[in-house]
């Protein structure tokens, strides 16, 4: 290890405050400043562990408003609120650490290809008024259905927290865990505004088709999240994104963990079977018995320990097919409020646009295909208006739209055609739903795609191996594929956490 | 009204694996007689030469050698790339060592490793999915076990993701999806579809009855039915209700009621099981939507086919592109440009089956069903594919005859009640799977 130290001497010149440093009498160290990250280290910290948090110079995660047209402001990353872990905003106290919502349980409108539209309540047990009065038929139904899957949700909620899988009894579980979602939507409901609705909520940033096994579970997924309290709903936080992770940092704070914003960990530095530390960049070493790592798992294991220490039926798990699906979010300056009449009553609400069903089995196709000719038709396209929820991101009379488009074909590398096409969708997907807004579009910020989820069981396999046993003693992982699902969660960063705390005092009673 | 009458079995679905089923269930006890009936509803899928091969317990339980049916195993699955160039895998495992190895040796050394691997994920996976048939919720407590985290893998692990894992050889990768896929649907793509070459190694998928000559599959099912005591009901089931706690009645569009506390389908794709809101398969080789043609090309002499291969199973999909194109096409309701298919040389017909078709088609977002005009462009299409593949070898077509089955959409399914209805999970082995779940749902198993 020395030697290697030194051998790095000649390029640290720049930072030579860390040259060949060595820093212990840690007791904990986080890699990564993510959410997940974020919530470890103020869990470990409040645990009474002394912990270091390595930012790796990424402290993008609470960047204040972009303006990306003149007078109009966005917030990167996640646009709403619907699964944050309530053991973790209990545990961390998150609510008196500045975690707000401007909007709670949002009233969803769903738009529909033939131009129906359907306003449902926030609340999902209240959904069924609405549901009801649509369909006569249905309406029964659909409220059996979303009582069975909420308490499906409830029940199944530790394996989306990546633990093990519940034993609850029931038939009705099992149909959810591996049916596809229109397989499962057909065998409940006739009519078609409510599936295509139903559909549209589960394949939301879904890999899995409309008609590939285990999608369903997405929805369930979905379901089993609360936001400010309700399960099932969905929040607009206060400051969006940044606002959420500005409180997971005060809570870290709060819990005296040490941020080193600069830091960059390069190396997982292994003793026997055990971690024993990190190699910084520059060569300093920071030593601590535990690490809990918030990076992507490549990086995390293969590249910061290397294969030849982990064990080799883990290193399975490592290696995951590229994705081919992936979301887009795209922000809308709009001048004056959307054209219609409709949309202007629904500014403060959430607003789908719910493809029918051949749109949507098209658009999957055409987003695998990578849109040779552009996108297909519509997407699924979920939009909020952040300006009717904060003062100051739209000059007077205009509004932000924050949209989310899915499915799109996700590409690392972007050309000017691939904007085009995103563009051209969001554009023709807009205006479904707020006809005759099109000429009051100023400008659209469209950011990178992010890969699509896989399916719930697949994703939950992962994840548990992955958290499991990598053959190194005191090495903890929540890095995004952690997660299960999309959004603002943190039980993977809570599980993380928990576990190395609980390895902390195993220690401490052995010693 | 017709009398009630009291069974211990029904199964709808009189095809191959219904009577195979049917008449190993009542054979299950030595001892005791059970009442076992097997309805024809009139929507089985046509018993053409492609039946499905009979598993060697179903064989041994029927005393089928007593039946004078030939059964003649497939001796060779061939992929057809172009005119001269050919890649098959062969029953005989040396056989394709051989082969693979004069493909390239890398492969070959990979086989081993490769069927091995499959042949235990099968093993696990396929009695988790009959346990789930039987409605014993297996699936959640199954994945609460120890061993949990691998089964959720195997389970929704993608054939795409299996092959690439394993080999490099891009033929070979096509031609063991075409063997493992087209004959269940699916394109590779799908969660769990890594399950399909699992199910094609097992050994009962490469047995194909009906020779040429001596009685037909289903005739020697259907006396192993009789000597059964199996009753055979003929008519559509127009309902199934609940009875009491215990019992069900399966109506017959006859007016005829038959009382029984256990009901399953013969396949996975029954339709009529689809039409009275069985639920989903757990399977994830269930085919989700869309139909299957096959087209008969009875040609005006005998053809030979290539590397006069007699006894093989021809595969034309050209790549695995080809089939995800296929199969995207047929879920947006359009006939593919060039259909991948598979056929059989039997006499002087071609069997083709052409796996990814429209359940329904759509012109200009207008939906409609199969009309004749439809089926006759198939058959065209497909002729011309036949001649592609076969280099000309197709010559003085006499007819054709094509057959769509489809699996009914899901539109009626509403309301699937308590009147639980039972089907075996989807598989290559189609006649085993039946014969597996009737026998251990009589046994109570």
């Amino acid at each position: 290890m020395a030697s290697e130290a030194l051998r790095e001497e000649a390029p640290v010149a720049a930072a030579p405050r860390q040259a060949g440093m060595i820093e212990g009498g840690l007791d904990a160290i986080v890699v990564g400043a993510t959410f997940d990250g974020l919530a470890a280290a103020a869990l470990l910290g409040k645990a009474g562990l002394k912990t270091v948090l390595l930012a790796g110079g990424d402290a993008s995660s609470e960047r204040a408003p972009r303006e990306f047209a003149p007078g109009y402001f966005c917030a990167d990353g996640e646009h709403l609120i619907d699964g944050l872990d309530p053991e973790l905003i209990a545990a961390l106290d998150l609510y008196r650490h500045g975690l707000a919502f401007a909007a709670r349980r949002l009233e969803t409108v769903y738009y529909f290809a033939d131009s129906g539209a359907l306003l449902t309540d926030g609340d999902l047990y209240r959904t069924r008024d609405a549901v009801a009065a649509m369909s006569e038929d249905d309406g029964a139904a659909f409220a059996a259905f979303s009582e069975a899957a909420l308490e499906a949700a409830r029940a199944l909620r530790p394996m989306f927290e990546g633990g093990e899988a519940p034993a609850v009894p029931g038939a009705l579980v099992d149909r959810f865990l591996h049916g596809s979602v229109e397989e499962t939507l057909d065998g409940l409901f006739a009519d078609d505004h409510l599936k295509e609705m139903l559909a549209a909520e589960a394949a939301l940033r879904s890999a899995a088709r409309p008609t590939d096994p285990f999608g369903f579970l997405a929805l369930i997924r979905r379901w089993s999240g609360e936001a400010a309290g309700l399960q099932g709903a969905v929040a607009y936080p206060e400051g969006g994104a940044a606002g959420v992770n500005k409180a997971m940092r005060r809570a870290a704070q709060a819990a005296k963990v040490d941020f080193r914003l600069a830091v960059t960990a390069t190396r997982v530095l292994v003793e026997w079977d055990s971690v024993a530390g990190v190699e910084t960049e520059g060569g300093g070493q920071i030593r601590a018995p535990i690490i809990v790592n918030a990076l992507p798992a490549a990086r995390a294991f293969t590249e910061m320990i290397g294969p030849s220490l982990i064990d080799i039926e883990f290193q399975a798990n490592l290696s995951a097919p590229a994705p081919q699906v992936g979301f887009v979010r795209a922000h809308l300056a709009l001048e004056g409020a959307p054209g219609d009449e409709r949309t202007r009553g629904n500014l403060a609400r959430r607003l789908v646009y719910a493809p029918s069903r051949l749109e949507l089995r098209r658009a999957y196709a055409a987003a695998r295909a990578g849109w040779p000719d552009g996108a297909a038709g519509p997407v699924i396209m979920e939009t909020i208006f952040p300006s009717a929820f904060e003062k100051g991101l739209a000059p007077e009379g205009g509004c932000v739209a924050s949209a989310l488009l899915h499915p799109a074909p996700y590409r690392e590398m972007l050309d000017d055609a691939w904007f085009k096409a995103v563009e051209d969708a969001t554009r023709a997907t807009f205006e479904r739903l707020a006809p005759g807004s099109a000429d009051r579009i100023v400008a659209i910020d469209i950011a990178a795609p992010e890969p699509a989820a896989p399916p719930a069981l697949a994703a939950w396999t992962r994840a548990r191996a992955l958290s499991g046993a990598s053959g190194v003693k005191g090495y903890y992982f929540c890095g995004p594929e952690a997660q299960i699902g999309h959004g603002f969660i943190g039980a993977a960063g809570r599980r993380a956490a928990q576990s190395a705390i609980r390895f902390s005092k195993g220690k401490a009673a052995a010693a | 009204m017709k009398q009630r009458r009291q069974f211990d079995l029904v199964i709808i679905g009189a095809d191959a694996p219904g009577l195979a089923a049917a008449a190993c269930a009542a054979r299950a006890h030595a001892d005791i007689a059970l009442r076992v009936a097997v309805v024809r509803t009139g929507e089985e899928a046509p018993a053409g030469p492609a039946t499905p091969g009979v598993p060697d317990f179903v064989w041994r339980r029927l005393d089928l050698h007593q039946s004078n049916l030939k059964a003649k195993p497939v001796e060779a699955m061939v992929s057809i790339f172009d005119e001269t160039h050919t890649l098959a895998t062969y029953q005989n495992p040396r056989r394709t060592a051989r082969a693979l190895e004069a493909a390239g040796a890398d492969e070959n050394r990979l086989w081993t490793d490769y069927a091995d691997a499959r042949t235990r994920a099968w093993t696990e996976a396929e009695a988790l999915l009959r346990g789930a048939a039987k409605g014993k919720s297996a699936l959640l407590s199954e994945l609460g076990g120890a061993n949990g985290a691998r089964l959720a893998r195997r389970l929704t692990q993608s054939c795409a993701d299996i092959l690439d894992d394993h080999f490099d050889n891009e033929e070979l990768k096509t031609h063991l999806a075409s063997a493992a896929l087209m004959p269940l649907g699916l394109a590779g793509d799908e969660p769990g579809s890594g399950l399909a070459l699992a199910s094609a190694g097992d050994p009962a998928a490469w047995r194909v009855t009906a020779g040429p000559k001596g009685p037909s599959l289903m005739k020697a099912l259907e006396d192993a039915c009789a000597a059964a005591s199996v009753t055979i009901f003929d008519g559509a089931v127009r309902d199934i209700e609940i009875l009491d706690e215990k019992n069900r009645a399966v109506i017959l569009e006859g007016g005829e009621t038959l009382k029984t506390p256990l009901v399953m389908t013969g396949s996975a794709t029954n339709r009529t099981a689809s039409r009275l809101g069985a639920a989903p398969s757990l399977s994830p080789l269930a085919r989700r939507d869309g139909a299957s043609a096959e087209v008969r090309v009875k040609l005006a002499k005998t053809a030979t086919p290539p590397g006069e291969e007699e006894d093989a199973i021809f595969f034309a999909a050209g790549s695995r592109e080809a089939l995800k194109i296929a199969r995207d096409a047929a879920l947006e309701g359009r006939l593919p440009d060039e259909p991948p298919i598979y056929f059989r040389f039997v006499k002087d017909e071609i069997v083709v089956t052409a796996p990814y078709c429209p359940a329904v088609l759509y012109t200009e977002d207008e939906r409609r069903d199969w009309s004749e005009q439809d089926r006759q462009a198939l058959g065209r299409r497909i002729v011309e594919r036949l001649g592609a593949v076969l280099n000309g070898a197709v010559k003085n077509v006499r007819r054709v005859d094509v057959k769509i089955a489809a699996r009914e959409t899901g539109a009626a399914a509403v309301g699937a009640g308590p009147a639980r209805l039972l089907a075996p999970p989807a598989s290559h082995d189609e006649i085993g799977a039946a014969a597996r779940l009737a026998m251990e749902l009589v046994r109570g198993e």
